[in-house]
């Protein structure tokens, strides 16, 4: 297990309890200079350190089409079900499938709903919805042949997120914060931002999706919010101005300091830094959400002056996070279930969010971030190519997803549904293989990024899991 | 709308707006048909639809009826029907009843005459006062069940045929059908037919299975000493630690079974032990013999858990209420935390009054939005099973104990107190400093708070209104005071606030 560190016999805290043990040895005296950068949440390594292999990406920003975008009218065209539109679909497709709402309802197939178009030089096929995806075909690997196990919204985030439909697992946020640490001094390692769209049913997200599962919870995923204060409890009290916060985290810190002199107990030094990043960070975040020092340019880049909770905002806040060296950041925008009116919504979540996207891969290029950003586009889950009234139910069995930059070949497409857009045929990639290559990317084997729980040691990808070798530029 | 159902629901009335797309809006049909405007609203008014104005020929069975709105609130009260059929005019007689009136007194059967009777009870002016008292003590009756709490009870149906799940695929129905057992490699139960729970609850405390003791013991000694005798408390298996004290543990664990696993029992004997009421200072003589504690050679300092974080800070500031039992409560949490929840959306009410200041094992629990301020300290959501929690040290844990109103408003309170003491400043701070912490501070450490206060108390004596702004987080009102008082207050709550933040103030020690 070279590379990584053997947790067993530590508990969670593993590092507090080594340093611990380390300064009983040594005196409290030379606390400061002694130790690590390890910090809670701030500036610190990770247990994968060097590397296991070169890291193409340092950072990743999951774009989550929360709700289950369908893949026919985004990503993966199908002439032959407009063909068959009104017809009973085929039993050798549907026989012994799981099914979501359309239990007991004759199915039908259900033509794609938008023409789709040719786009960049690679000639990728897009939804003519998304121009602006178009605009960036030859950055971007379409994966056609997403395939997961869960077949509900919540579940289904889960997996995505953790690789397992059980709750209570870590997501690949704080995965690969554990992994790499932070590179922020003043903001979390994983941050979430949330929107609601106006198509389609808003799914619920429930925090357990940026949960740390057994990983210890410094490494999970903090909610940034369009509110006023973006982190919660960010802002100091009424009446209480910067000025007098600062006397009274110093006061804090002083009498702490005394008390840590007298009792040896290395969770008061990690308390005093504690406190000194709560006080950045109540300085950070606000600079962070605060856009206006952006120029007109990329407003106009993004389609968004920002500060209004919406994707495009989040895409841009995204940006000024991974620029300021967040780790993993993750969006969801809640607007994808499309159970009715799958053409009218679709029109409505395109706009949403087809300019913004693309926007977040051209202004992280031209910032020279992309080529070690590892952007993902795609939701927990494909619709089915059966209607259901004038939409389509949730289907698990073959999806579309984007991604681009961190070292994935642009210009491409990987795997294939059959002809109606039923099931992957050509290249299966379950969310466990996108996970190996998502780590892959971050320089961590899959198989070596390991954690203790309940009596064996568990990985992201679990026992599973297969690297995408061939999407990798 | 009232819809009929008579085969299908083409039967329909509506008053007010044509909103309702049920029939065809715009149209004018018996499927669809207006009856005016809105009824008055704030009074009962009866509204009549001529069935014949629906589509119903004479002689049509309704058999059902919908109430529809849209938008607004309306109570709608008893369903009945206008007719000129003196049949159905003698108040709705059932045909049964009406049966056995049409029959002589001397010829009715006994069943009919009870009809008869049952009628006449329910209509004689005579039996008014029977029936006010009946229907008064019925009402009793029912108002005393909806005090009963429900349980949840499940009937014992057929148990249901189990199997093994090839690969664990739960809808392959091939694999073979299994029995209740215990595992195989730990024996088997001793019982006639299928095994129930009762028996498994009774193999596992058996008394020759000494784990179950053994483990819970452990739980509790872990609970006290911040870690057990065993350190994997939730792992008893091969991949656990080895006790460091396997003789004692086991002692300890066949008296609790012994005393009819009495807890209080044993958690009476775990902190009378001297083992317990140790010193948790650092002691330099055991750095090299036990510098992790595993010996127990002093006590364990351990970060507070959540909910006694809370409860710490309300109990110092004289705010917590100690209630014990009853339905969760709300306290502080900020707007909008669960805009991500839908079906239904919903807001958080806070809860008011004393309801405010209950310990936090009474917060409402909302496991899919955590209550943050007991999130940040490592409350798990209770979506599975925690054998032993996190103890996090994290920059959110920071700024809920700054600025989270409960503990800002707990600050003021504990402020407040300290000035009911007296003038002296020392003396407060003393008190404040020995409330808190349980010891007097020295010298440098009551210097470091006069340094704060005198500094507050000039920078709040100038800006009163952000005095007043500080004072007023939070439900708890402050008594009317003049300038000179509030910004009083606000600069040794700023004093309370220090110490509500000590690392001290969060530790077991």
């Amino acid at each position: 297990m070279s590379g990584s560190i053997d947790f067993r016999g530590l508990d969670f805290n593993g590092f507090d309890l080594t340093r611990r043990t380390f300064l009983r040895g040594v005196g409290g005296a030379a606390l400061a200079s002694l130790l690590p950068a390890q910090e809670t949440r701030g500036r610190g390594r990770g247990v994968v350190d060097p590397p296991h292999i070169a890291p193409r990406a340092r950072r990743v920003i999951h774009l989550c089409q929360a709700g289950g975008p369908s893949h026919l009218e985004t990503l993966d065209f199908k002439p032959k079900l407009a063909e068959m539109h009104g017809e009973k679909m085929p039993e050798s497709f549907t026989a012994g499938q799981q099914i979501a709402q359309l239990q007991g309802i004759e199915l039908r197939c259900f033509a794609p709903q938008h023409p789709f178009q040719r786009y960049g030089e690679s000639g990728q096929s897009i939804c003519s919805l998304f121009p602006g995806v178009g605009s960036i075909a030859d950055k971007i690997c379409i994966v056609r042949s997403m395939q997961t196990d869960q077949i509900n919204h919540d579940p289904a985030h889960t997996q995505m997120n953790t690789g397992s439909g059980l709750t209570g697992r870590p997501g690949m946020g704080a995965w690969a914060v554990y992994g790499l640490g932070n590179e922020s001094s003043d903001l979390p390692g994983y941050v979430v931002l949330t929107s609601v769209g106006k198509g389609g049913q808003s799914q619920p997200i429930a925090a357990r999706q940026w949960s740390s599962g057994f990983l210890p919870s410094r490494f999970q995923g903090v909610h940034f919010r369009s509110e006023a204060d973006p982190v919660l409890y960010v802002n100091s009290p009424n009446g209480v101005t910067r000025g007098r916060q600062r006397d009274v985290i110093d006061a804090v810190s002083e009498l702490d300091a005394i008390r840590d002199a007298a009792s040896h107990d290395p969770e008061i030094a990690t308390r005093i830094r504690q406190y000194e990043l709560a006080f950045r960070m109540q300085t950070s975040v606000p600079e962070l959400m605060d856009v206006s020092d952006e120029p007109e340019e990329t407003f106009e880049l993004y389609g968004t002056r920002g500060g209004d909770g919406t994707y495009a905002a989040n895409c841009l806040l995204a940006r000024r996070l991974a620029e300021r060296g967040v780790r993993f950041i993750q969006l969801y925008h809640r607007a994808w279930d499309h159970h009715s009116n799958v053409k009218g919504s679709m029109e409505i979540t395109a706009k949403e969010v087809d300019q913004a996207s693309a926007a977040l891969v051209i202004d992280l290029e031209r910032r020279g971030l992309l080529d070690d950003t590892l952007v993902i586009w795609g939701g927990e889950f494909g619709r089915t190519p059966m209607g259901q009234g004038s939409g389509r139910d949730h289907h698990i069995k073959g999806f579309s997803l984007w991604m681009a930059g961190g070292g994935v070949r642009g210009g491409i497409s990987h795997g294939e549904t059959d002809e109606l857009g039923y099931a992957a045929t050509v290249d299966a990639v379950h969310v466990n293989d996108l996970h190996a290559t998502l780590l892959h990317l971050l320089g961590i084997e899959h198989e070596r990024l390991t954690f203790p729980h309940q009596g064996r040691d568990y990985r992201l990808t679990d026992v599973a899991g297969r690297v995408l070798n061939e999407i990798l530029g | 709308m009232l819809q009929f159902h008579s085969g299908g629901w083409s039967h329909r009335a509506f008053w007010g707006d044509d909103e309702i797309p049920f029939g065809t809006i715009g149209s004018d049909g018996p499927d669809h048909r207006p009856h005016g405007a809105l009824p008055a609203t704030g009074e009962w008014v009866r509204l009549s639809v001529d069935p014949a104005n629906v589509g119903f020929e004479p002689g049509a069975v309704i058999d059902g009826m919908a109430f529809t709105q849209f938008g607004g609130r309306a109570h709608w009260d008893r369903a009945g029907i206008v007719t000129a059929d003196p049949r159905l005019r003698l108040g709705g007689l059932s045909a049964e009843v009406f049966a056995a009136f049409e029959v002589a007194p001397e010829a009715r059967s006994a069943e009919q005459s009870e009809l008869v009777a049952a009628h006449y009870r329910n209509l004689a002016p005579a039996l008014a006062g029977a029936r006010e008292r009946k229907a008064t003590l019925e009402d009793e009756h029912k108002k005393l069940e909806a005090t009963f709490p429900e349980m949840l009870v499940a009937m014992t149906g057929e148990p249901r045929a189990m199997r093994v799940l090839p690969r664990g695929d739960g809808m392959n129905e091939s694999g073979a059908e299994v029995a209740p057992a215990v595992p195989a490699f730990l024996g088997t139960l001793d019982v006639d037919g299928r095994a129930t729970r009762l028996d498994l609850a009774r193999w596992i405390t058996a008394p020759e299975n000494p784990l179950t003791a053994r483990v819970f013991v452990n739980r509790l000694w872990g609970l006290f000493h911040g870690r057990g005798l065993v350190d994997s408390v939730g792992d008893f298996g091969m991949q656990g630690e080895w006790p460091s004290h396997p003789e004692l543990l086991d002692r300890i664990a066949l008296d609790f079974t012994g005393s009819g696993w009495d807890v209080r029992a044993l958690v009476r004997r775990l902190v009378t032990t001297r083992t317990y009421r140790q010193s948790s200072e650092w002691r330099a003589d055991l750095a090299q013999e036990d510098p992790s504690g595993r010996l127990f050679a002093r006590q364990s300092r351990q970060r507070l858990q959540a909910e006694m974080v809370r409860d710490t800070a309300l109990a110092v500031s004289g705010l917590l209420n100690r209630r014990v039992g009853g339905p969760s409560v709300k306290p502080y949490q900020p707007r909008r935390y669960w805009a991500q929840l839908n079906f239904p959306k919903r807001e958080w009410q806070v809860s008011s009054g004393t309801d405010l200041y209950r310990r936090g094992l009474y917060t409402f629990w909302c496991r899919t939005f955590l209550h943050p301020s007991l999130e940040a300290f490592d409350a798990p959501t209770r979506e599975e099973c925690t054998v032993s929690r996190n103890l996090s040290n994290t920059p959110q844990q920071a700024l809920v104990l700054l600025n989270d109103p409960t503990y800002v408003e707990a600050a003021r309170a504990f402020a407040a107190q300290a000035l009911a003491l007296g003038d002296d400043d020392d003396a407060r701070i003393d008190w404040i400093f020995e409330h808190a912490l349980v010891r007097a501070p020295t010298e440098q450490e009551r210097s470091i708070l006069t340094a704060l206060l005198i500094d507050h108390r000039t920078q709040y004596a100038a800006d009163p209104d952000a005095a007043r702004a500080f004072l007023d987080m939070g439900a708890l009102t402050t008594p009317a005071t003049g300038d000179a008082e509030a910004s009083e207050l606000a600069a040794w709550a700023s004093l309370t606030r220090v110490v509500l933040n000590l690392s001290e103030t969060l530790t077991r020690s």
